[in-house]
């Protein structure tokens, strides 16, 4: 486990960071597999945003640009919608989602994927984050979410 | 946050009677309103099905366990899956100091139930600032 | 009197889901069926105690859980029960979407409505669970 993650630990909570693939600032992780790209939401994201009891996917075969609101998922505390980390055409999403939400919660870089991506034109990484710059990105989000939360 | 900034409290569930209630809304209390910068709560159910946050939690950081009655469940299980609790409290036994009779109602305490779940609260709050402060002393030995 | 049934709640105290479980349950054993089915202490029943244990494998158990981690559920069957049927606060909420109960401590209006809600669906299970046993 130790390996295959980075691992922050804050109060009670554990955070863990999947090494080996890309991250944008928006808490969502991208992982390339043959020309597609596996798309989902973090650790963190999960975390703070609560249980989650409804998942709305995009269907197969949509056109999305970079930054298009492609998911929305609807926990007890608010709507978050997801953006798509670049633009191409959604190939195939995670139908489990749909009645087994809480998989993004219990497993978000495994079984809690959101869709897949085919990326169209030319595919910017640039503005994705390695897992270790993720990583460092996200324990300042954890300081501050302790802060607001303590009252500090 | 370092084991010098924050405690952990962790109430029984208690179902059986109403001073498990009284446990919890205590715990509650002292979580949202009267130490909420320095205190977490270490839900007892998650705990023992093995919650791996909560377990590290209470080896690492001092704990208070609060239990409604005597067979003090909340005391034993930090105890046995993680480490020595810091202090605890017996609710049962702070009433029967303080003169209060158990409340009646386990769903939702009454008026004179509230009272003593505050006066609770404020125990716990209490242990809380000693806790905090004999760590504070420990560091700068 | 039957006392065959145990609903057993997760309780939880850091999400309005776990007292929604407790409340729910102290509605069915305290008010809609009243001297039927009983309900234990979780934690005492993890930590051992031998009257617990004897009762959660005598009685047909309900679990109550707040939310998809089954804390009531995982529980008892750690302690060598067996639930005969089970509830998920959580699966509530995808049913009555627009409840969002928020308080934990006391719980708000959507909180009560949700606990009512799952009041009455225990109940009738317990029933069911009740017309089970007298059937065989």
């Amino acid at each position: 486990m130790a390996d295959e993650y980075f691992q922050a630990v804050a109060d009670k909570f554990i955070f863990k960071v999947k090494k080996g693939i890309l991250y944008t600032e928006n808490d969502t992780w991208v992982q390339a597999e043959d020309e597609q790209f596996r798309f989902g939401v973090t650790d963190f994201l999960q975390m703070r945003g609560g249980d989650i009891i409804f998942v709305e996917l995009p269907e197969p075969d949509v056109e999305v640009g970079k930054h298009d609101d492609v998911v929305r998922l609807e926990t007890i505390k608010a709507v978050l919608t997801i953006s798509s980390p670049m633009r191409g055409v959604v190939t195939d999403v995670n139908r489990r989602l749909n009645d087994e939400p809480e998989l993004i919660n219990s497993d978000p870089f495994g079984e809690g994927w959101l869709i897949f991506l085919k990326p169209q034109g030319r595919t910017d990484m640039r503005s994705l984050l390695t897992a270790g710059t993720y990583f460092e990105a996200m324990k300042g989000k954890i300081d501050e979410e302790l802060r607001k939360i303590k009252g500090l | 946050m370092s084991p010098g900034t924050i405690v952990g409290v962790v109430s029984c569930s208690g179902e059986c009677c109403a001073l498990g209630t009284v446990s919890r809304v205590a715990t509650r209390l002292v979580l949202e309103d009267l130490r909420r910068s320095n205190t977490t709560t270490i839900c007892l159910p998650l705990f023992l099905a093995g919650g791996e946050g909560e377990r590290m939690f209470a080896k690492a950081y001092p704990t208070i366990s609060v239990d409604g009655c005597g067979k003090e469940c909340a005391k034993r299980a930090i105890e046995k899956y993680s480490n020595r609790t810091a202090s605890s409290i017996v609710v049962e036994d702070l009433l029967e100091n303080w003169g209060l009779a158990e409340p009646t109602s386990r769903r939702e305490l009454d008026e004179d139930g509230l009272e003593a779940a505050k006066r609770v609260a404020e125990e716990i709050a209490a242990t809380i600032d000693s806790i905090l402060l004999r760590g504070r002393r420990v560091e700068r030995a | 009197m039957n006392k065959q049934i145990l609903i057993i709640p997760c309780s939880g105290i850091g999400k309005a889901f776990g007292t929604i479980s407790r409340d729910a349950t102290f509605r069915v054993v305290e008010d809609l069926r009243r001297g039927e089915p009983d309900t234990i202490c979780l934690s005492l029943l993890v930590m051992g105690d031998e009257e617990a244990k004897g009762k959660v494998q005598s009685c047909k158990c309900i679990a109550v859980d707040g939310c998809p981690l089954e804390c009531a559920r995982k529980n008892i069957e750690l302690s060598g029960g067996a639930p005969a049927a089970s509830f998920r606060v959580v699966d509530l909420l995808r049913e009555y979407r627009d409840l969002r109960p928020q308080r934990v401590t006391f719980l708000d209006e959507d909180g009560r409505k949700l606990s009512a809600i799952l009041a009455e669906k225990i109940a009738s299970k317990v029933d069911e669970l009740g017309k089970e046993g007298l059937a065989q």
